[in-house]
């Protein structure tokens, strides 16, 4: 989900960040499609429900977040205690559900309730009951029912990504166990005070990182399960390729991020944010724009170079920290010492790393490629058929346009759970590859 | 801050006593390492040793498993006697031995980055070892006598200081923050292990005078952990030399300075440098010889 080993600090105002590139996202919108200036401030018709779906996509992306940050942080620190073993195990457990693509996930859970377990459709969308009967109790236990799906399902990537950042990130800590004990400090409290003071920083970030790409997840989500949020809106205008709903959407959803991200924003971080650009451009929403940009004219001509570019600049400035972080350890200033030439110092010290960093952030990046296409596939169905052969194969379940296709799949979902299940594995070994490839500061 | 005499101590009751101490690890398809082979050790209220070695002749192992924290598994601790202020400390649970580390035996590691948490300002960390064990400390008092401790160990503008995080002191000063932090807990037992190896040689000798002020002012005992014979001189007042894992010479520190009886302390003394001393080469220990 978040393509870099480790994060690039965001820049000291990210929520403001986000706002301005999603308003700049919809103005390139409108201007891309050549719509007249003088109706860019028309909202659309629908756009009055608008604050009310915002209001509980923001509702499910705060529970989903919670609820992953949660666990995340109970297996992380419970599997500490059990050794590098095991946490190398439950690491590679977080990644695989990290990359298990979102609209399979969905469609599954869907099959599996009503299909499978025969579960009624109103029990995935609960029904307004007649005003006399509806006590704030029933309201809200409707609320948090109709809350609860989307939100599970969320937390299942995020969970994933929140395991695995739990474990790497506690490799960037201060192992103070040992000195702790010798203070008599109890294990309770060198594990909650001490140890996860240090990780919470890391976390943050983490966090903000999620709070960008989780909206995106969400719009697969909200359109399968009929959510009446800010994802069902944006799946609509995508799908009907409705140039100001996708630039209302982008608006909307640069606020709903920035409203997420400013909660983690609030704590204190003690790690200076980044002054550099590249973090400021690399720390925006690309994916979400690129599913939007992709479907408009003339981008939607090269729909997967839009989705590529987008995937490329996100992880752009954490690569670009990776890799500032090995050369600083790297003996250049030594060898100009010597007199060594620029040519010959590349050569000798600098060419096969980076070799090595640039295959290990390609493989991440075609590793979230492939999870990106499933969610464009998911979104805009004929997509699948400009894949080539072997791709089309995997991606074609995933493609659910039509309401035989959706029968189909909630009869029986196994090509479906099948072909989310291969995609999760090659993005799976395309992240392991990468990590394996990518050069560390030692 | 002057360098003082050592102290002599007050009584003869010892607060440490170790008899065959061996300390061995547990190794995967090996024999179990000696670490320790039988080491008798006692340490009078007041009293100062010095335990001098090279790398790996069991010094470090020998003074963490005074308040048992080796890990075990893979350490294997045994001994006939091994007591501490009264304690007997192998037949403690984790739950009592919680409660000596501290408060009866303190320790001042050689690097202070990895003993104070860097998220965490200087007050948080010495509050919370004196709301561990120091309960006559009210809550409205703590930062007093946070300052005091701070003042006594050398801290300039101490006050300033309490709200300030570890990368904002030096590493002189994180030392220094390290050993208020063990001595604001009043322990019986210091156990510096090599608190000097990380500084440079100007803040070694302000914290060696600092250890050996405090010692005198607080009637406290001190193990000092070192592979330096040069710093020791003026701090402790007994030496024993480990060597392989055993103590093959101890003694008064004048005594074993001036007069050293076994080869490897010979060939130790042999090795540290002296100014003016005119020398073609560094020397170094023929182990040939000692074997």
């Amino acid at each position: 989900m978040t393509n870099a080993p480790n994060l690039s600090q965001p820049p000291r105002w990210l929520p403001l960040h986000v706002l301005c590139g999603g308003l700049l996202a919809a103005v390139g919108v409108l201007a891309l499609s050549k719509q007249p200036v003088e109706t860019w401030l028309v909202l659309p018709s629908t756009a009055t429900e608008m604050a009310t779906r915002c209001g509980f996509s923001l509702g499910v992306l705060i529970l989903a977040l919670l609820l992953a940050l949660s666990l995340g942080l109970a297996v992380g620190l419970l599997t500490r205690r059990l050794g590098r073993g095991a946490e190398t195990f439950v690491a590679l457990l977080g990644r695989v559900l990290a990359c298990l693509p979102v609209v399979a996930l969905a469609w599954g859970f869907v099959s599996l309730w009503i299909g499978h377990y025969g579960g009624p459709v109103e029990t995935l969308m609960p029904t307004e009951l007649p005003v006399a009967e509806n006590v704030w109790q029933i309201t809200l236990a409707r609320w948090l029912w109709e809350f609860l799906a989307p939100a599970l399902l969320l937390a299942v990537p995020l969970t994933g990504e929140f395991i695995q950042c739990v474990i790497s990130d506690a490799k960037a800590t201060v192992d103070l166990d040992f000195a702790l004990r010798a203070r008599g400090v109890p294990a309770s409290e060198r594990l909650w005070w001490h140890h996860l003071t240090q990780l919470l920083p890391l976390l943050r970030t983490r966090m903000q990182a999620l709070c960008l790409v989780a909206p995106v997840y969400l719009i697969v989500i909200e359109d399968v399960l009929r959510f009446m949020g800010w994802g069902g809106w944006m799946a609509q205008s995508i799908r009907a390729v409705d140039v100001k709903g996708i630039a209302f959407g982008f608006a909307t959803g640069g606020l709903l991020m920035a409203l997420l991200c400013g909660g983690p924003h609030l704590l204190r971080a003690r790690l200076r944010p980044s002054a550099n650009r590249l973090t400021a451009f690399a720390w925006q929403p690309w994916q979400l724009w690129g599913l939007g940009l992709m479907t408009l004219p003339p981008l939607s001509s090269s729909p997967w170079l839009v989705l590529w570019f987008a995937v490329l600049f996100s992880g752009s400035s954490a690569r670009h920290e990776a890799w500032m972080s090995v050369e600083k350890q790297l003996p250049l200033d030594p060898a100009r010492s010597f007199g060594v030439s620029e040519t010959s110092i590349w050569l000798r010290h600098l060419a096969l790393l980076q070799c090595r960093m640039f295959v290990a952030w390609i493989s991440a990046v075609f590793a979230q490629i492939l999870l990106w296409i499933a969610v464009a596939c998911a979104l805009q169905p004929a997509l699948w058929q400009e894949l080539g052969a072997p791709l089309a194969r995997w991606f074609r379940p995933l493609a659910i346009g039509s309401s035989q296709d959706a029968a189909r799949t909630l009869a029986d979902p196994s090509a479906l759970l099948e072909a989310g299940g291969v995609i999760a594995l090659g993005a799976l070994c395309l992240i392991q590859l990468s990590r394996i490839i990518q050069p560390r500061p030692s | 801050m002057s360098l003082m005499p050592a102290a002599t101590p007050k009584n003869d009751a010892p607060l440490l006593r170790i008899r065959d101490l061996k300390i061995e690890f547990r190794r995967h398809d090996a024999e179990p390492m000696q670490a320790v082979r039988g080491i008798d050790l006692e340490l009078k209220q007041g009293e100062c040793i010095a335990l001098v070695g090279e790398s790996g002749s069991g010094k470090s192992a020998t003074a963490l498993s005074f308040a048992r924290l080796l890990p075990e598994p893979p350490a294997r601790i045994t001994a006939t006697e091994m007591s501490l202020a009264g304690h007997d400390i192998l037949t403690m649970n984790e739950s009592q031995l919680r409660r000596i580390r501290g408060k009866e035996i303190a320790y001042i590691f050689q690097e202070p980055t990895t003993s104070l948490n860097p998220v965490l300002t200087i007050r948080t960390q010495i509050a919370e070892a004196l709301a561990l064990h120091r309960p006559d400390v009210s809550k409205a008092g703590r930062d007093d006598e946070i300052v005091k401790w701070l003042d006594k160990v050398g801290i300039v503008d101490s006050k300033k200081r309490l709200h300030a995080y570890p990368h904002e002191l030096s590493g002189g000063m994180q030392q220094r923050v390290m050993i208020a932090m063990a001595l604001c807990m009043r322990p019986k037992l210091l156990i510096a292990d090599e608190p000097t190896t990380a500084l440079d040689v100007t803040i070694q000798k302000q914290i060696m005078d600092l250890l050996a002020e405090l010692r005198r002012d607080l009637d406290m005992s001190i193990i000092l952990i070192t592979h330096n014979l040069g710093i020791i001189r003026s701090v402790v007042d007994r030496v024993a030399v480990m060597f392989r894992g055993q103590i093959v010479e101890t003694g008064p520190v004048e005594q074993i300075l001036r007069n050293p009886q076994h080869a490897y302390t010979k060939a130790l003394l042999a090795c540290v440098p002296r100014m003016g001393a005119k020398q073609d080469r560094l020397t170094t220990i023929d182990y040939a010889a000692l074997a």
